[in-house]
């Protein structure tokens, strides 16, 4: 059984806070997630290699060249606040 | 005939000759969404600037291009370039990109012009278009049913004609899915064709972009122009392409058609299945090969792609964060020291997700957090590799396989919606696909008891696209699917 604590322990690590009602919501949601995927583990996977992606192939490589992208305008254009040429946060020391 | 009623190809012919300006084209769309989209919500923005672009298309623009002045509908979780892009979240309610991703580019440089941009589930997070934050969207067929989703938005668009094509993304079955319960043609191309860069993370080993149109001709057009070399996308496929646009229907005598058994299942209602099986019928009398194949372990296509897709859905959506764009708690933290920069990001993110996008958030922290991740995520990954096997051995019997898209056709708005494993057993048809990463479309053949469409699923091997629509081109002549929603 998936245990309260747990719950809140992954929504710590997702960043996230939840209300007691989201969280209890969760917590049975998981439970009834984990019943469910659990036919997973009846799978003979003995020697499979995960696939991590549709085709296989090596990263392309591209030349270490300049090229022009968005302007510091731009890339500031949608943040919350900034000052000068940067993202401005509360401080956090 | 007025323009909405137009074909694809008409409606191209008709711009190419002059016959028809591309003013005209975009003010009969725009005038068909301002007196009728109230009643579907399929769009979350239009674009103001339309008419001006239309006009400067007109004046200076090469009517050769092969999308001259076709008015399009993007799904709202591709970056356009000062048009606001929110994927469906209320945390990027206010985001206006300052670039425009590379496939809607490459429609634009090919004469397109973007209506505007359509309702989704949340970061594509969703089967009913329900998690939206911009509101439910409705299906033109019954109002009181769902469109689908992910890109619910963007297949209700195409039913209802509010727009020439529209574009969409399939993570699970997000284009098919739709496709199939409003009655248009909808396609995702091999993992890998379409450039992903400017689409809004969810799940990046699954993610494709793709379109819808009314018929097949429209849907090879359109991603005839989206497919294509990016280097800004890393597994994107550098391929020689033969032109989609010379379509012509494939002969049908001798094709060797796979049905998957694991296709024909109890879940599968007898309504649907009546339609799939008639159209199979059709091809047979065509002179179609009917053969069983198996695809022995798509019954774990579940549980295999909900953990691999919330395990990237949790990394991917680490970027908000309330620093670089996107909502941030401003009442509680702007101008304020907060006690760590932990409670910085969580205050900002509780209050910009949806309850959909946090959950899945959760669960792929789960799938991959200390002592859980080789028995979820690993084994996810390994359950895939069998699954796109099962692919592989089947096509060395057939040349293309057919089957259902879902179990049912459109469900009502707020019946599945309370209980997620069930939303997510809606997928059961579409998920092997985008686990394989092979191209597939849905194309409608018929309507069910409720007079709701149904569409029949084509798959085909991997980079095989040319086939799969000309397979599909002949298929619809044979169907002559004809009905429309009567909006």
């Amino acid at each position: 059984m998936i245990k309260k604590q747990e719950v809140a322990k992954i929504a710590d690590l997702a960043r996230l806070h939840l209300s007691e009602d989201e969280a209890s919501e969760l917590k049975s949601h998981f439970q009834r997630v984990i019943d469910q995927f659990s036919s997973l583990q009846t799978v003979d996977t003995t020697d499979v290699e995960p696939m991590l992606t549709p085709h296989e192939f090596s990263v392309p490589l591209r030349e270490d060249l300049v090229v022009e992208t968005l302007s510091v305008e731009d890339v500031l254009s949608n943040a919350p606040d900034t000052k000068d040429s940067l993202f401005k946060v509360p401080p956090v020391v | 005939m007025e323009i909405i009623e137009l074909t694809f190809s008409q409606l191209k012919d008709g711009l190419s000759s002059k016959k028809i300006s591309a003013k005209e084209v975009s003010q009969a769309y725009l005038n068909r969404i301002e007196s009728m989209d109230s009643k579907f919500n399929s769009y979350i923005e239009i674009n103001q600037d339309l008419i001006g672009q239309s006009e400067t298309l007109d004046n200076h623009g090469d009517r050769n291009l092969p999308l001259f002045g076709i008015p399009i509908a993007i799904k709202d979780n591709f970056c356009t370039k000062g048009l606001r892009t929110t994927a469906g979240s209320k945390i990027l309610q206010d985001f206006v990109p300052p670039y425009t991703a590379h496939c809607i580019q490459s429609l634009q440089n090919a004469g397109a012009l973007i209506l505007g941009k359509t309702n989704m589930d949340e970061f594509a997070m969703g089967s009913s278009n329900e998690t939206s934050y911009y509101g439910p969207c409705k299906n033109p067929w019954n109002t009181k049913h769902v469109p689908g989703g992910s890109s619910g938005g963007s297949a209700a668009a195409m039913s209802a004609k509010l727009a020439a094509a529209t574009i969409g993304s399939d993570t699970g079955g997000s284009i098919r899915q739709p496709a199939s319960f409003c009655g248009v043609v909808g396609m995702k191309p091999t993992y890998g064709s379409v450039s992903r860069f400017g689409l809004i993370s969810y799940a990046s080993s699954l993610d494709q972009a793709g379109c819808f149109a009314n018929d097949v001709t429209g849907i090879a057009e359109v991603i005839d122009v989206m497919i294509g070399k990016d280097p800004c996308d890393a597994t994107n496929v550098s391929r020689t392409q033969n032109s989609l646009t010379k379509l012509k229907p494939m002969d049908l005598r001798g094709l060797k058609i796979g049905l998957p058994d694991e296709y024909w299942t109890k879940d599968l209602s007898s309504s649907t299945r009546d339609v799939v099986d008639h159209c199979i019928e059709t091809l047979e009398s065509a002179g179609c090969v009917i053969k069983k194949v198996s695809l022995p372990h798509s019954p774990h296509a579940i549980p295999a792609y909900y953990l691999i897709a919330a395990s990237e859905a949790s990394s991917n959506l680490s970027r908000y964060d309330g620093v670089r764009y996107g909502l941030r708690d401003i009442d509680k933290v702007d101008g304020q020291s907060v006690a760590d920069l932990s409670e910085f990001y969580k205050l900002t993110r509780s209050r910009g997700f949806g309850k959909e996008t946090k959950s899945r958030i959760m669960l792929g922290t789960f799938a991959l957090s200390s002592g859980y991740q080789d028995d979820y995520y690993k084994k996810a990954c390994q359950v895939r590799r069998l699954i796109s096997q099962d692919f592989v051995d089947a096509f060395k019997e057939c040349d293309f396989i057919v089957g259902p898209v879902t179990s049912q056709s459109a469900f009502r708005l707020e019946e599945k919606i309370k209980d997620p494993i069930a939303m997510y057993y809606n997928d059961l048809f579409t998920t092997p696909v985008n686990l394989a990463g092979l191209p597939a479309l849905s194309l409608p053949i018929g309507l069910d008891d409720n007079k709701m469409p149904v569409g029949l699923q084509v798959i085909s091997p991997a980079f095989t696209e040319e086939k799969m629509l000309a397979f599909s081109l002949a298929i619809e002549q044979q169907v002559e699917f004809s009905e429309v929603p009567g909006v």
